[in-house]
């Protein structure tokens, strides 16, 4: 069978850069494939991908071949490789150029010089089939995240590609909108045999789907094969075990041996059913939040409404009490107002009804310097928060601002906690998406406040950094600070929050323990939970799980 | 009685070269004319062609306005020319001397009326015949151009959205525009747009990429006609460049108009019934249409 695409020997170096970012890596694609490239962040993922598509590769030192259809990517016309491989990025906002989504899907094709008959017929079956026929009018930035990278997907599609390259085409997306994403890349493999090669971090879903996996450590390709036994050789490693989803991951440290390594939630069903696998508690007594007594809240919200345009409220009658030392996480979908509600809490927007108390002040009456000592904000995109030239002089203009004492202890402490020191002379805007939630989050610890309210923390991060940014916010919050953030990351949650609310439609239910939390959800819950539930009701992660039965121990 | 949507009336759904050509014909209609009761009656029809597609408040409050502009256009109008007899009114202060000259004042109003129904013009235009279908007419012509245009329109909305966010955000590193000395704000203003500038230029370069890596520049661009052609549109066009031709018909025969502000001594001729009519007829025929519209519902 003749290769869709074939990489001989590739070897890959940054101008800036002294050791190759990928060495010498050799695969080929076959028509119809599923692919997931996995590895740590800075292990070449995205350079891999880029050197597929003519139009995004890097500049820097190469060796080696790639090849797609026989062809060398570098000699490739701009009319096939825009016919011949299709590219969708991290940031679905980014892609977009025209005012609506049926322009968005006309413009490629008018980019190639289809006549006009043929791109209504394209738009028309493509919207069908996608789902998007209800959008076609509606303006792009009205879209939810969700439907924007769903259009950004269907504008490549409409060339009707080959081969379909996506950049962690999820990471921004709630987890309910990015399994809907998933589900549709399925679709587009299985119906349409279109081949599909993406980098992710989150790898449940992903890995479920895919019929091969590539791995990337220290910038070679040392694994090509079926997912799971990639994710069995990933859980070997120090720094990838953390890849490891949790249902392969429960398997894997449980010793349970199966025909195939589960992945997804069925299979992992099946395997419980097929071997009789009885589960107890894996922690004495369950996980208790260690919730502090009852004292004044640090922080009230009192019948707050907003709305941005006069006619439509995005938070309405909103209440909300926080005690001390507390680490709460919002949940809810992209658009619930969870953004809102953590801005105004920072007092950076004041609500038209209702107030907001920091201890006994209202925020958006506090002095400017003494809310950037007391309560630090990180939004869901921290460049936009960003002020100096480099890494160390955003640390240093905060630390100014902040009058500390002993500013530049203060800025290496940060430098090194962080893990900075590499990049800490380049331009905040130049370094990737996780590397400018580092800075960010760095930035908002330069004052030790009081209050600490995170807008999506991990976005951007690879597993391992994420739970090392987890374990440092809870040393933080056992020395005294209130932690606030909303995520989508239901692990996240589960591992970190003493208590979890759950944001719909402007308003919070009731604030619970983070186990009852997840417990009682039936779709915004943990893998694990939905697996085990039955078994074990509070169990969320696969510490949480002990194995009482089993037989036949690998 | 429940107002039609704008997007629902059949003026909103004509093709968009139609609707193009039949505002072309408006405003070559407008240039042609200078009496008082022509331009009156102008001015009277194409209120009631604005006030059924942009409703009564925005109607009135173009009106407001439009009062404000006659005031002037009158005030510096009789100003500037005091020759013209006959003079209604005659004032003298020391060496300051004013005639109120009638025909000033008539030319006067007819020219700011002309002017005021040219705005009222272009608010219905800018209702009707939005950005994304102007685009659409002039794409063809240049369709490279056409798609800047577009993308600048969209670019435009991004650039006022992330302005916003960073003006919230800046005032978590202390960058505040509002608070502090004029100098202080002057250096935070600018401080705030080298991020907006820094910020968009590098989320530019990576959507330029992706324009690239779906194909612009590759081949000539085409463009997606997603209108076609209706009869009603021939029929609407047909009936407007009609009374167009009998308008200019009727202006070669030099009737509403005068050559010199001298002749402007009275506010209706004989000869501006013509005028009168043919450009009511014209004002009024996106809401004849509507009338026939409504009346082919099934």
């Amino acid at each position: 069978m003749q290769k869709l695409a074939t990489v001989t020997h590739l070897t890959f170096t940054y101008p800036d850069q002294s050791t190759p970012v990928l060495d010498d890596v050799n695969f080929t694609i076959d028509p119809g494939d599923f692919i997931v490239i996995a590895g740590n962040t800075g292990s070449g993922k995205t350079t891999l991908l880029n050197h597929l598509k003519k139009e995004l590769m890097p500049k820097g030192a190469r060796t080696g071949d790639v090849q797609i259809a026989e062809t060398p990517v570098a000699d490739m016309p701009k009319l096939v490789s825009a016919q011949t491989v299709g590219y969708v990025a991290q940031d679905p906002q980014t892609q977009p150029v025209m005012a609506t989504v049926i322009e968005e899907l006309a413009f490629p094709l008018e980019n190639i010089g289809c006549p006009s008959n043929e791109i209504e017929r394209r738009i028309t079956e493509l919207a069908n089939f996608l789902g998007l026929d209800q959008n076609l009018d509606r303006q792009i930035h009205q879209l939810s995240g969700g439907q924007l990278q769903l259009v950004n997907l269907a504008s490549v599609l409409i060339l009707r590609p080959k081969l379909i390259l996506l950049d962690e085409p999820t990471s921004q997306l709630d987890p309910l909108t990015a399994q809907h994403f998933l589900t549709v890349l399925g679709r587009i493999n299985q119906e349409l045999g279109i081949t599909i090669m993406l980098t992710e971090h989150r790898l449940s879903t992903v890995a479920a789907m895919a019929n091969r996996m590539i791995l990337l450590q220290d910038h070679h390709l040392t694994f090509d094969g079926d997912p799971h036994s990639g994710l069995a050789k990933m859980a070997t490693d120090a720094h990838l075990t953390y890849f490891v989803p949790s249902i392969p991951k429960l398997f894997l440290d449980q010793q349970i041996r199966t025909s195939q390594l589960p992945i997804s939630v069925a299979d992992a069903q099946s395997a419980i059913r097929t071997h009789h696998l009885q589960f107890q508690s894996g922690t004495t007594g369950g996980k208790v939040a260690q919730l502090p007594p009852a004292e004044k809240p640090i922080l009230t919200v009192n019948n707050i409404s907003f709305s941005f345009d006069g006619q439509h409220n995005v938070l309405h009658h909103l209440n909300l009490a926080i005690n001390p030392g507390t680490w709460l996480a919002i949940i809810g979908k992209n658009g619930s107002g969870k953004s809102t509600l953590l801005t105004l809490i920072c007092g950076l927007m004041t609500p038209q009804h209702g107030k907001i108390r920091f201890v006994h002040q209202l925020v958006w009456k506090m002095a400017i310097n003494q809310r950037m000592a007391k309560l630090a904000f990180l939004s869901q995109t921290p460049r936009l928060q960003f002020t100096a030239d480099t890494v160390r002089e955003e640390l240093e203009v905060q630390a100014a601002e902040l009058r500390l004492p002993d500013a530049k202890a203060q800025v290496d402490h940060m430098i090194n906690q962080f893990h900075l020191n590499r990049i800490e002379k380049q331009n905040p805007f130049d370094i990737s998406g996780g590397q400018q939630q580092l800075v960010g989050l760095a930035i908002a610890l330069m004052a030790t406040p009081d209050l600490l309210v995170l807008d999506e923390p991990t976005k951007g991060l690879d597993p391992y950094t994420k739970i090392q940014v987890g374990n440092l916010l809870k040393q933080y919050q056992q020395a005294g600070m209130t932690i606030v953030i909303a995520s989508h990351d239901m692990e996240f949650c589960a591992k970190f929050a003493d208590k979890c609310t759950f944001m719909f439609d402007g308003y919070l239910n009731t604030l619970l323990a983070t186990q009852s939390f997840f417990a009682d959800n039936f779709f915004f819950t943990t893998p694990i939970n939905r697996i085990a539930r039955d078994q074990v009701k509070d169990a969320l992660l696969p510490v949480d799980l002990k194995l009482a039965n089993h037989p036949e121990r690998g | 009685m429940t107002h039609t949507p704008i997007k629902m009336t059949f003026f909103s759904q004509l093709h968009p070269v139609a609707l193009t050509l039949y505002f072309t014909e408006l405003i070559v209609c407008l240039l042609l004319f200078n009496h008082v009761a022509v331009a009156v009656a102008e001015f009277i029809a194409l209120t009631i062609t604005a006030t059924y597609y942009l409703g009564g408040r925005k109607t009135a409050r173009q009106l407001k306005y439009a009062v404000s502009f006659l005031l002037m256009i009158l005030f510096f109008n009789t100003l500037l020319n005091q020759k013209f007899p006959p003079i209604l009114w005659h004032f003298k202060w020391g060496i300051l001397t004013f005639k109120f000259s009638y025909p000033a004042f008539l030319y006067g109003i007819a020219m700011a009326i002309v002017l005021i129904a040219m705005l009222f013009v272009f608010s219905v235009l800018n209702a009707v015949l939005t950005p994304s279908k102007l685009i659409y007419v002039f794409s063809p012509i240049a369709p490279r151009l056409a798609v800047l245009v577009t993308i600048s329109f969209t670019l435009v909305t991004s650039f006022t959205d992330r302005l916003k966010r960073i003006l919230r955000l800046q005032k978590t590193r202390n960058v505040d525009v509002v608070n502090g000395s004029l100098k202080t704000r002057t250096q935070k203003t600018l401080h705030i747009f080298e991020i907006l500038l820094q910020d968009a230029l590098s989320s530019a370069m990576e959507t330029a990429n992706l324009m690239d890596a779906r194909g612009f520049g590759a081949a000539k661009r085409t463009h997606y006609r997603s209108y076609h052609w209706q009869f009603s549109d021939l029929l609407f066009i047909t009936i407007a460049t009609v009374m167009l031709v009998a308008t200019i018909g009727v202006r070669i025969l030099s009737m509403g108009t005068s050559r010199s502000v001298t002749n402007f001594t009275t506010i209706f001729t004989p000869g501006d019934t013509w005028p009168i009519v043919v450009t009511a007829l014209l004002f009024l025929l996106p809401l004849i249409s509507e009338g026939v519209y409504r009346s082919c519902k099934n």
